[in-house]
């Protein structure tokens, strides 16, 4: 694997190693190659929770990850019943490159094999758009949170089935 | 309604608090995973040390793992018998 590394680093300027899930061998195998690491978490206990245990891993490597929030839903957000990206780097304390929203034209993107970056109108593939921004150099792009659509009608009808 | 109201006002608790407060005990819990071969060493060589200054009942020695939310800690409970003489102490070693 590293062998392997060496080689593409000669022919690309970023290589993407896509890690499995987990701390098991294909973990292993997809760092022993890496310079950077971004570990990618959604707003869940135990999402979270095994993120922490792969920070701790990258950082017995001495590799610096830096965290993604995924699939954030700004409405539940709002409502308090989902952990806001603050609370995630709070509990794990190490610097964001990326928030994420749910989306479902990521879904439909991968169906149909289009780029969502490509689709202005996809919030994700805009939050994808920014966050390779931030790692082609330009790493000072300020993170964008995602926000709950208000509509007054939307308001209206939140508040009322808030209080049935 | 009204409920509905006074609940607004005075706020229950959010699902996210306990999902951090749930969060942060998982993750201390994870930070001390320790085995128990690793905690009957530990208790050894305790006992070992004690024993160079005080007689201690072996069988009646505990030793306890405490966590809670902000801080965990380590205690060793032993009934202490007699001290040792410090001319002993040498004696013993």
């Amino acid at each position: 694997m590293k062998n392997f590394c060496m080689l593409l680093r000669k022919e690309f300027d970023f290589v993407l190693l896509d890690c499995p899930a987990g701390i098991e061998r294909g973990f292993e195998n997809s760092v022993v190659g890496a310079d950077q690491a971004i570990v990618i978490c959604t707003p869940e206990v135990s999402s979270v929770r095994d993120a922490d245990r792969v920070i701790g891993l990258l950082y017995a490597k001495s590799v610096q990850p830096k965290l993604l929030v995924n699939r954030i839903v700004p409405e539940m957000v709002e409502k308090g019943d989902m952990l806001s990206h603050e609370d995630v780097v709070d509990v794990l304390s190490i610097d964001l490159i990326g928030l994420v929203p749910m989306d479902e034209k990521v879904i439909v993107s991968t169906n149909t094999g289009a780029h969502l970056i490509q689709n202005n109108k996809s919030k994700a593939g805009q939050a994808f758009k920014r966050i390779a921004m931030r790692l082609n150099g330009n790493a000072d792009l300020p993170i964008e949170v995602p926000q709950a659509k208000k509509g007054f009608w939307k308001k209206f009808g939140f508040k009322l089935g808030r209080n049935k | 309604m009204i409920e509905g109201l006074f609940k607004k006002l005075f706020g229950k608790e959010k699902s996210k608090e306990a999902a951090k407060k749930r969060l942060k005990l998982a993750l201390v819990y994870d930070k001390l995973e320790v085995s128990d071969e690793l905690i009957s060493k530990l208790q050894q060589d305790i006992v070992d040390v004690i024993s160079k200054y005080f007689i201690v009942d072996k069988e009646a020695i505990k030793l306890d793992i405490k966590r809670s939310d902000n801080y965990s800690s380590l205690t060793l409970n032993t009934p202490i018998l007699s001290a040792r003489r410090s001319h002993k102490v040498h004696d013993w070693q």
